[in-house]
Parts: C-alpha cells; structure tokens; sequence
C-alpha cells in the first residue's frame, strides 16, 4: 500500500513537471506562423525590415527575452570540439573560426561576448531555456533547424563529405555498401547520410553514432570503421594538422551551409547578427579571419 | 515505608495477554528475587517498572508517587522522574560499545544531568574499585570479556545513585564460570542494603541472598515469601512442579 | 606525445578538478546530513512524512542522475509561475542535483546504519534518562556512522567519477576538458592523464576514510 502510493506520488511529480514542458511545446506551433514567415524568405531578403523587431517573441519562454538594443551579453553556445569552426586550446580556452567572427560582431554591437561549452545533444534546451543566446558552431542548415530555430543566412559553405583510410577500397559512395560507416550523433552528416539512397545498403542497414568526430576518426585509424560522414572543413583540417593517412572521396553527399541559430522568435538579434557579417564582409573582416584559418581569402561568404 | 507499590497491572502483546494480574510490594533494602518458567512474563514486568514497555492497566507506585495509575500514564517529566529513581541491568549489558568504560559510566550524569566531569571521574573510579574493575577504566567494551561487560553495566547503573536497582537476568548471557563474578558484585549490594529486584534462574542466588521470592506463572504472581517458604514448602501446584522440573 | 605536451594536457585537465573538488565537498557537505534527516523522517510517526520521503527516495534513486539534472537545469524553467525565479547555472544546479540525489542515497545508508544499532542501545539510553535527541546524537549515531562509513566511502568515491556528468549541463570537467584535448591533439593520451588524475583524486579520498575508519573503529 505504501509502496503504491509512493509510485502515484513519484509519478504524478513526473507528471507535472512533464505537463509544464508540453504546454510549452504545445504553444509553440501556435507562435510559429508569425515567426517563421521571416526566417524562410531569411535568405533571398536584403535587409530585415526594421518593422519587425517590434514582433513580441513567444510569451510562454521560460527566460524573459531581452531585445538585442539590451543586452548586455551575447553567450554563444558550442560543442567546443570542432576545429576548425569552435574548439578548446591547450589552456582551454575557446578558439576557432566561429569564435573569431563572434567576437568582432559582439565588438560592433558593443555587447560583451561569452563562449560557453555544451553538451551538443542539449543545444535546443539550452536556447530555449535562455542559457544560450545563440548556437554558432559550424551549424548546418536543415530544413528541421529553419522550423526549429530563427537562423542567420549562410555564412560558409560546407559539403558533408566521406572520409576514409589512404589504403581503402572506398572510393565512391556507391562502394559503402556492406561498409560500417559512421556519422555525429544528431549532425547534418548524420542526416544526409540517412535521407541517401546508399543509407539502406550499408552495413546492418544503420550507421554507427559517435558523440563525437574525434573519436569517429580514431576509430576510423584503429579500423573499427570504414568510412565516416562529416563536414568537409573539419574533415580537410582534422586530416591536414594531423598528417593522417585519410582521404576525402570525391563525390560527395550534398553542399551545405553554416548558419547561426537564435531561438525562436528573435528575430531581432539574427538580424543583427546578419547585419553585422555583411559589414564585416564589405570591409574586408571575413576575409582576414578566413585567411588567417584556412590559409586563403573567400572561404567565408555571404 | 513501601518503596513500590504495584497493583492490577496488566499487559498484552496483541492478543497474548503477558501480564494478567500482577501485585507486589517492595520495602526498602529487599532483595526480591523474581523466579518462574520462561513466558511467566517476569522480564516484561520488570521492564513496565522502568517505562521500557507501557502497561495496559494498574498502578506502579515507586516511593509515593505514580508514574502510571490505573492505565493512565502521568505526564512525560512526571513518568521521567519518578523511573529516575531505578537504575537497571540488562540481560545483554548493553554497554555503549563506541565509549570507553569511564565513558559509559559518566556520560550520563555529565552529559544528561550536568555532573561535573571531576566529580563524575571520582564516582567512576569508586564504582569501578567496587566491582573490580579499576584497571579497566580505559578499556573499549569490546575488550572485556562478559562478567566484566556486566560488572561495567552495574556500575554504570549505580552512577545516578539509584534507590532501586533492576536486575533483567544478569547472568544469562554469561558462560556460567563468569556468573559468580557479576553474581558477588550482586551480593555485595545486596550487603549494602541496596533495594533489589532481580529477575534470575540462578536459584542458589535466589535461596541464599534473596529475602524475597515471587513465583511467576502465566502472567501473574502465584505464590510470594521467604526463600524458606516458597522453596521449602511450595503452597501452589505450579511452583511445585517448576522445582521438580528444575531438579530434573 | 612528447612529454612537454602530457604537461600542457596535464594543466588543461587540473583546471577542472578546480570545480570537480568543489562540487565533491560542497555536496558531501550538504547531502550527508541532508541524508540524515531523511532517514530521520523516513521513520516519522506521522505517515504522510513517511509518504513523502520514501516517494522521494524511491523517484531519486529509480531515475537516471543525469535526467535529474536534466530536470533542475532545463526543466525548472518551464514550471508555471514560479520557472522564472528557477533559472540556475549550469554549477548551480550540478550543485542542487547531485545534492538531492546523494542525499537520497544516504538516507538508505544510514537507514542501514540505524537498523544495525541495536534496541538495547536505545533502552539503556531511556534508563540513564537521555532524551530523544540525546540518544540519537549521543549514542545512536556514532555507531551507525561507524556501520554506514564504508558505504559512504563507496558512494564518495562514486561522487567523484559522477562529477563527469556534469558536462551534460554545461559545465566544463575533467573528462571534458580530456575530449577537448583529444579532439584538438588528435592523440588519446589526454584520456590517460584523466585516468591518471581521477585514480589520484580518489586514492587521496580512500586514505583519508581509512584514517577516519581506523580513529572511528571501537
């Protein structure tokens, strides 16, 4: 008797903390037309039109949304593990391309600028519990993160690639068939990889998950696997500052973009954010930063 | 002047009625040994004296005042009070076994009733010269073997100066070559006209340094007197038989 | 690696046992007497109390420590009214996650602890005249310290190896600063020195409950 009531007790608890959740999400597709307008015609617009900074982001957000003119901070969440784009040197500090670029766009919007590290799988309840302004760490465009989140227009253009070993007999996609391929838990590698044709003949029929591209890379060296699917610039970089015996395969699966995601509904800091890189752009700032990682001018576009 | 007065008293576990009618009178510097077969309820009427198990009716009077009357239990500082009175030895000594043996002794009257510590000390180390155990002051209980354990336990009792010494058969856990240790301690007492109420199967004990004997059987007191008396000429069947079978 | 660069590795990885150390105190701190007055009210006369705290132990000890984080870093937030004043740090709420759930564990604990203290104890406290409160701190709970401390000495060092979950709320640790190294140097070894570093970490905590074992050993 007692023992049933502590399971009523424990799952009503659950219950309750699980029905606050879903009223939010609940609301959230009653938001969504509003803002979502904005963010798919994001691309081809010029520049936002002032008039929609005045849209109220969603009430129901757990953190009070703080307009862009306000803050005083921008923390910039990221998976601290990805050179070239955001990763941790040997002091731990947080470096990379997207790191760069931030901080000059922090500078000119004369906000302070924080790089917090996070568990990747978690980014979405960062940003919507505000723990995050935004998420800036090589992220590619999917159709899902346009639904889910407010994005930047495109900054880099990215290509989910194959890599194998110099000695494979990988050597285009059509040879990953029996093969154990593997993809980042949640990537877009991950998804291009399912949505293609080759996905349904590979080994087992399912690719191996890693949490992370290292440990996908080394197991790749150890031959635990034989091919895996990420994006071209932490591919080429990986293998260049490491002198690895891995190829990048020609064909690949699909280009890609980067983009900044913000969370729902503010419009207002994505547009700043935008605003800011196509100045940054014009004046020559992409392409010293683009220099300055990649070796060569032009690899960070609008 | 009665030193305990208890009338009608009575106590069930559930539907097993231990007690169904117990009465009994000490006078100061008795030595009541309380005999009887095992299930008489003699431990659990020594521990209703004491307030270690609530009784379901009578009366417990010690030295004029009731901590329980008819049933009805007084207030918790009266019932404290009046039990402060007894001091008690268990059957499994029930020494602390985290403190020393002087700390066994003296943290009750330092820590409990503010005693100081040099006052406690000293009464620490008389009691301990007085079950013969002085050299033991620093030992851990674990270290003793089961006559000291219960020599420490009596000293222990004797540290609130009781007027009322309780004895839950001492002796029974004991190997009987320790027995005789714990049971001269006992005499010695008793030589000091302490007020005793034992519990034992000890009859020697019982015979030769009781002045009283209650005969236990079924929850109540069936036959009460002099050694002489209750061992010499048995008046009731129940304690007649309990003698034949001991002998046997 | 040379071993200029196990050295870098080695300082980047001591920045995390900074906040591991002061997680690891500052929740055995709070969760053991935390855990103590739950075992306290696990045995209340009054049964909703009972309810109450066993439910609490039951839902804590039966889910998943990271989910609980989970729960206190992303979930507060999205409680109606109040979720606004819930918005904790990532440290703040390892801090109050890992308290509440080792407080639980505790509880069992010393629940086992009391068990072994026996009846006697209690009496011979009632008959010298201590109270309640006196038996329990005078008496009853140095023994059941002394019964619960190798349990406790398991779930410490069990602390210390859980600190690694509190990546999964944003809070740079140990392992993650190895991942970091691992994936900047492309070599394994920043793995090794965390090996190294959690193995230090713990052989200091078990020679130090050892030493509390034996002064405590009656």
């Amino acid at each position: 008797m007692k023992k049933l009531l502590a399971i009523f007790i424990a799952v009503l608890m659950c219950a309750t903390l699980f029905a606050a959740c879903g009223s939010n999400d609940a609301t959230q597709p009653a938001d969504a037309p509003s803002t979502d307008a904005p963010a798919e015609d994001a691309a081809p617009a010029d520049d936002a039109a002032p008039a929609e900074e005045e849209q109220t982001p969603a009430e129901d957000a757990p953190s009070d949304t703080v307009p862009v003119e306000e803050m005083t901070k921008l923390v910039l969440g990221l998976d601290a593990s990805f050179p070239p784009m955001g990763f941790t040197d040997q002091d731990n500090n947080i470096i990379g391309v997207d790191i760069d670029l931030a901080k000059e766009v922090c500078t000119r919007l004369g906000i302070e600028f924080e790089a917090k590290p996070i568990d990747w799988a978690t980014k979405e309840m960062e940003l919507d519990t505000g723990k995050i302004d935004v998420i800036w760490n090589g992220m590619t465009v999917t159709d899902e993160r346009k639904e889910a989140f407010e994005l930047s227009r495109s900054y880099m253009n990215n290509t989910q690639v194959i890599v194998v070993m110099n000695d494979s007999t990988i050597a285009s996609k059509a040879d990953l068939a029996d093969k154990v391929v593997a993809a980042q838990t949640d990537s877009s590698g991950e998804s291009v990889l399912m949505a293609d044709e080759i996905y349904a003949s590979i080994k087992d029929g399912a690719h191996k998950q890693y949490a992370d591209y290292v440990t996908a890379l080394n197991d790749l060296a150890l031959g635990r696997i034989d091919a895996i699917v990420m994006d071209e610039v932490v591919a080429r970089y990986y293998i260049e500052q490491n002198a690895q015996p891995m190829t990048v395969l020609e064909e690949t699966l699909s280009p890609e973009e980067y983009a900044i995601a913000a969370k729902k509904g503010r419009t207002d800091l994505i547009e700043a954010i935008d605003k800011t890189l196509d100045e940054m752009q014009a004046d020559g700032t992409l392409d010293k930063i683009s220099l300055q990682w990649f070796g060569k001018e032009g690899m960070i576009l609008r | 002047m009665k030193l305990i007065e208890v009338t009608s008293l009575k106590k069930g576990f559930g539907n097993l009625n231990v007690l169904t009618d117990v009465n009994f009178e000490v006078e100061k510097g008795d030595v009541i040994a309380v005999i009887g077969p095992s299930g008489a309820g003699k431990s659990t009427m020594l521990r209703c004296l004491i307030n270690l198990e609530k009784v379901d009716g009578g009366t417990i009077t010690v030295e004029g005042e009731s901590f329980v009357k008819d049933g009805v239990y007084a207030s918790h500082e009266q019932i404290k009070a009046v039990t402060r009175k007894m001091g008690m030895v268990f059957q499994n000594f029930n020494l602390f076994p985290h403190l020393s043996v002087r700390r066994n002794l003296t943290i009750a009257p330092t820590a409990v009733f503010g005693k100081s510590k040099e006052e406690s000390d000293a009464l620490c180390e008389s009691l301990l010269d007085k079950v013969g155990l002085r050299d033991k002051i620093d030992a851990m209980p674990s270290t003793l073997s089961g006559g000291q354990k219960q020599r420490v336990a009596i000293a222990r009792a004797l540290m609130l100066n009781p007027d009322i010494m309780l004895f839950d058969e001492p002796t029974s856990a004991l190997d009987p070559q320790l027995t005789s240790e714990v049971l001269g301690v006992m005499r010695a007492l008793a030589a000091d006209h302490m007020t005793m109420i034992v519990v034992t199967h000890e009859m020697s004990f019982a015979r030769e340094v009781a002045n009283k004997i209650l005969f236990m059987c079924d929850g109540m007191i069936v036959e009460s007197g002099t050694p002489a008396q209750v061992f010499g000429q048995p008046k009731d069947r129940r304690t007649a038989d309990f003698f034949h079978n001991i002998l046997e | 690696m040379n071993m200029s660069e196990i050295l870098t590795t080695t300082k980047a990885l001591l920045q995390g046992v900074e906040v591991v150390t002061i997680l690891f105190v500052v929740v055995l701190i709070a969760s053991i007497p935390l855990g103590f007055v739950l075992t306290l009210l696990s045995r209340c006369r009054i049964a909703p109390v009972r309810w109450v705290v066993n439910a609490y132990i039951y839902v804590v000890r039966g889910t998943p420590l990271m989910l609980q984080l989970f729960f206190i870093y992303f979930g507060l937030p999205y409680l109606p009214v109040v979720g606004k004043m819930l918005v904790l740090s990532g440290f703040s709420s390892a801090l109050v996650g890992y308290t509440l759930n080792y407080a639980a564990y505790f509880a069992e604990i010393f629940r086992g602890g009391l068990l072994a203290v026996d009846k006697g104890q209690y009496e011979a406290a009632q008959v010298l005249g201590f109270s309640k409160a006196q038996t329990i701190v005078r008496i009853v709970m140095p023994q059941m310290i002394r019964v619960a401390l190798p349990s406790v000495t398991n779930e410490s060092i069990t602390l210390v190896k859980d600190t690694a979950l509190m990546y999964a709320v944003a809070v740079p640790e140990i392992l993650h600063y190895a991942k970091v190294a691992v994936s900047r140097t492309a070599n394994p070894m920043a793995f090794v020195v965390a090996f190294v570093i959690y193995l230090i970490m713990n052989t200091i905590l078990q020679l130090v409950f050892n030493w509390l074992e034996k002064k405590l050993a009656y």
